[in-house]
């Protein structure tokens, strides 16, 4: 019982996870490998602030989404405003330099050697002290993230997005400013995929540097490309697919050295597969067919 | 109608490498006028629209519509102005609705803005409604009534045509440019084309077109532009152009 | 005397990121994709090296001249079984992107399951004292790391000039329609740009491993370095992309010397950023 909780509250994070990255690789059709590094903005601010002051759980969410919509910003801001190419780019720099500012900047996160002992989450004098409680909160923010995803792929907003996806040419023709909307909508996505990273902090109660490599941003985007781009549903379904699919290896009594290293194995020759014979994904209705260049 | 110049584009010139597409082009534009443009392939009419919407960065010239120098603009900013174009190759955003391609075009939509999606009011709502009926009634206009909601996708050749000028009427802009609307579109489409581009010299708006048909022109247009190899060969009434020796020169050559 | 051995210290790196770079550049002129498994090929060149040396036993000399076929060899098998079949189903470069991310987490972890996640190293126990020169030190594997990189580079840059198989690749790279109407068979240049390309980063990952030591999941620093160097110097010029390595090596050392090496990172993902404002023809524009 522990541990279906302990998978559902996984797939709940990594619900939020990947649909704030929809917005972006989904809605707008950039490709992010820095998905990562809001998680562990949202990570770090929420245990930084917790262990320090012992802040609500409020608090958190609110700071760990302003400062790593900052963030995004100021990647979006040099890569996007000039030229779509240079956003991958942009982005799989930043994620290096998240990482190595996790490692190296001791003084503020300690290192490789993470910090440890981040108290349970707080909400309104409410501690939330059981593993069922925890998943109750993270349920109920993974569906505000859903929520918040299909509110703008409904508005005027969402179907500017969609309209660069397809085609930026039409969408400049049509007077939209085409840097504004993507910037916009990484911040936001940004900002959203933080709440993933408190959850984390919370939930396990210590965060180190490994947690938040490149290979933890491929495995956010291969759950949106996998589970479809686009769509609302397809990183819901990506999540629970790819969070619970390794655990079958655990079951089958694989050690779990290897387990993690045959966990990622298994999820980038899915990522290849899809990319050879079903680009779009479960329930994608899109497909990265624009090129860039 | 006013005959007060409003739209000016002086000595504008564009190369590509070694080709010289535009050679120092200059005309005027009063409102309400409708402008044929034609020439051979390759004359450059193209790449005219594309220097003028933005698209394309001029190596010099001037662009100027009502006041506002164009030229340096990006082209985002010159759609807000005032000026909306088609593609030669159609372009619209096939996995959106015919009316949602529609609503991309209308102006200053607060629902655009990344706030106004979580904070929606009366006010927003109630100005969303009030796009959509008009973008409602000229579809109906447009003879797309009935393919309203259905994807871009399913559209016709001719209605994919006759949707992108229903788009560049939606944008409410004053000066349209037009890139080839009946090339490639069945007769009776021709017709309703035509009608819809005659009808918006009453709405006080400016369009140029680019057209090889010259019935087409003959029917629409109060004023053509003969351009070849890049510069403006011949500027007159309909009837100049047929008998100009140069014009026919360049067909014949 | 310490700005001589920053100076030494930068050359050493920026031979490693020109290596990279170069290799990258190679296969994104051709190919037109962000080719991110680059990262494991350097990797593989080290860990081919470890194998060949350690576990096998064969020479250094032997040992470095199979891992530089092997990685040759790497390369070809990406182009061949993934890229190209790729390409001919008209995949976009977004595509052959997420591919070549999925193909990089597969290599990466294939390395880490058969040799583990803990430094490897092939240095022998004893410290190398290094060749004294104007007041600094150099090792004979640091001189033949920049030496390598200058050759490797100077007979990419003259075999790209001069020889048909570089003008093919260079017809390719700037108009593939005219190539292939003047008769160019793009997929063979498109499998002698990975060949090279993979060797290039090869060579790379072999002097690390025999300089430093190494670990399954190295190779993303440094193709961010390389890629770094490529933004610098622009995708089609080789000496553009060797100076921008110098330059990224100097201010990284330098940034060492004057605060703490620690900010390295951030010091390449500064100047990316910069030249990502002041390039706006950049990458591809060159
Ligand atoms: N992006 C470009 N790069 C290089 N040359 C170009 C480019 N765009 C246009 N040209 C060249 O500029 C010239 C004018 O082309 P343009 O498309 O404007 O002609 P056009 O008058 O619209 O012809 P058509 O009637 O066939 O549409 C041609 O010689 C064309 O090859
Ligand atoms: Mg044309």
């Amino acid at each position: 019982m522990q541990y279906l909780l302990h998978i559902l509250i996984l797939i709940g994070i990594y619900v939020i996870l990947s649909s704030s990255l929809n917005l972006v690789a989904g809605y707008a059709g950039l490709i992010s490998v820095a998905h990562a590094s809001f998680f562990a903005v949202g990570a770090y601010a929420a245990a930084l602030l917790s262990v320090h002051f012992g802040s609500p759980l409020i608090v958190n969410l609110l700071c760990a989404a302003l400062l790593a919509a900052l963030c995004s910003l100021l990647i979006g801001f040099p890569s996007l405003r000039i030229r779509d190419d240079y956003f991958v780019i942009a982005t799989f720099g930043f994620q290096v330099l998240t990482f190595s500012v996790l490692n190296n900047w001791v003084k503020l996160t300690r290192g490789p050697l993470g910090i440890p002992g981040i108290p349970r989450a707080s909400l309104f004098g409410w501690e939330v002290s059981s593993q069922f409680e925890f998943l109750v909160v993270v349920t109920v923010l993974s569906l505000a993230t859903i929520w918040c995803c299909k509110v703008i792929s409904e508005s005027p907003y969402g179907r500017v997005l969609k309209a660069i996806r397809e085609d930026e040419m039409f969408a400049t023709a049509a007077g939209k400013n085409v840097a504004a909307f993507k910037i916009s909508a990484f911040a936001f996505a940004g900002g959203l995929a933080s709440i993933g990273g408190v959850l984390y902090a919370h939930y396990i109660s210590f965060v180190d540097p490994s947690s938040f490599t490149v290979m933890e941003s491929i495995f956010i985007l291969s759950i949106v490309i996998i589970g479809g781009a686009g769509s609302l549903l397809g990183p819901v379904v990506g999540a629970v697919l790819l969070v619970s699919l390794p655990e079958a290896l655990r079951l089958i009594g694989l050690q779990s050295a290897i387990a993690a290293n045959v966990r990622q194995i298994l999820y980038g020759g899915l990522l290849l597969a899809f990319m050879l014979w079903r680009p779009r994904g479960l329930l994608g209705r899109f497909s990265f067919e624009k090129d860039v260049h | 109608m006013s005959t007060k110049v409003w739209f000016s584009v002086k000595d504008v010139r564009k190369s590509f490498g070694g080709v010289l597409a535009l050679d120092g082009v200059s005309f005027k534009l009063s409102r309400g006028e409708i402008l044929g443009l034609v020439g051979p392939n390759g004359a450059g009419k193209t790449t005219l629209f594309n220097v003028i919407s933005g698209f394309d960065a001029p190596d010099c010239g001037r662009i100027n519509l009502s006041g506002t120098e164009l030229v340096g603009l990006p082209p985002y900013l010159i759609a807000l102005a005032g000026l909306v174009r088609t593609f030669q190759v159609p372009r619209l955003i096939e996995n959106l609705t015919v009316i949602e391609n529609v609503l991309l075009f209308c102006k200053s939509q607060p629902g655009e803005r990344l706030r106004n999606v979580f904070f929606s009011n009366a006010r927003l709502k109630a100005f969303e409604t009030e796009i959509a009926e008009k973008a409602k009634d000229l579809l109906q206009k447009a003879g797309l009534g009935d393919k309203m909601l259905s994807p871009a996708s399913e559209l016709s050749y001719g209605q994919l045509k006759l949707l992108t000028i229903a788009c560049c009427i939606a944008s409410d802009s004053d000066l349209l440019l037009l890139d080839e609307p009946i090339a490639g579109v069945a007769p009776v489409m021709i017709d309703r084309i035509l009608e819809m581009i005659s009808d918006l010299r009453s709405a006080e708006k400016s369009v140029i077109l680019i057209e090889h048909n010259m019935d087409a022109i003959m029917h629409v247009c109060s004023r053509v532009l003969f351009l070849d190899v890049g510069s403006v060969v011949c500027d007159g009434v309909p009837s100049d152009i047929r008998s100009n020796s140069r014009v026919i020169d360049a067909y014949l050559r | 005397m310490a700005i001589v051995q920053i100076l030494l210290n930068a050359v050493i790196a920026a031979s490693l990121y020109a290596l990279v770079g170069a290799g990258f550049a190679l296969i994104f002129r051709t190919s037109k994709f962000f080719h991110f498994a680059h990262a494991a090929t350097f990797t593989a060149g080290a860990y081919l090296t470890y194998t060949f040396k350690q576990i096998v036993g064969l020479s250094l000399p032997i040992s470095v001249v199979f891992s530089l076929i092997g990685c040759g060899i790497v390369g070809l098998l990406m182009s061949r079984l993934l890229f190209l079949p790729l390409r001919r189903r008209g995949a976009s470069s977004l595509v052959l992107l997420l591919s070549s991310l999925g193909l990089y987490v597969i290599l990466q972890n294939s390395i880490s399951l058969i040799y583990g996640d803990h430094i490897k190293s092939i240095r022998d126990a004893k410290v190398v004292e290094g060749i004294p020169i104007f007041g600094a030190r150099i090792t004979e594997i640091q001189i033949a790391a920049i030496l390598g990189a200058a050759v490797l580079i100077f007979l990419l840059h003259t075999g790209l000039r001069y020889t048909g198989a570089g003008k093919a690749l260079r017809a390719v790279a700037s108009n593939p329609t005219l190539a292939k109407l003047v008769g160019v068979d793009s997929n063979l240049v498109v499998q002698l740009a990975f060949v090279a390309g993979s060797v290039l980063a090869g060579a790379a990952g072999i002097l690390v491993a025999l300089d430093i030591d190494m670990t399954p999941s190295m190779g993303m620093l440094m193709l961010m370095m390389g890629v770094v160097a490529v933004i610098i110097g622009g995708v089609r010029s080789l000496v553009g992309i060797a100076f921008g390595a110098l330059l990224l090596g100097a201010a990284q050392n330098l940034g060492t010397w004057l605060v703490s090496s620690q900010w390295q990172d951030a010091i390449a993902f500064a100047i990316l950023v910069v030249f990502l404002l002041v390039r706006p023809r950049g990458f591809v524009g060159g």
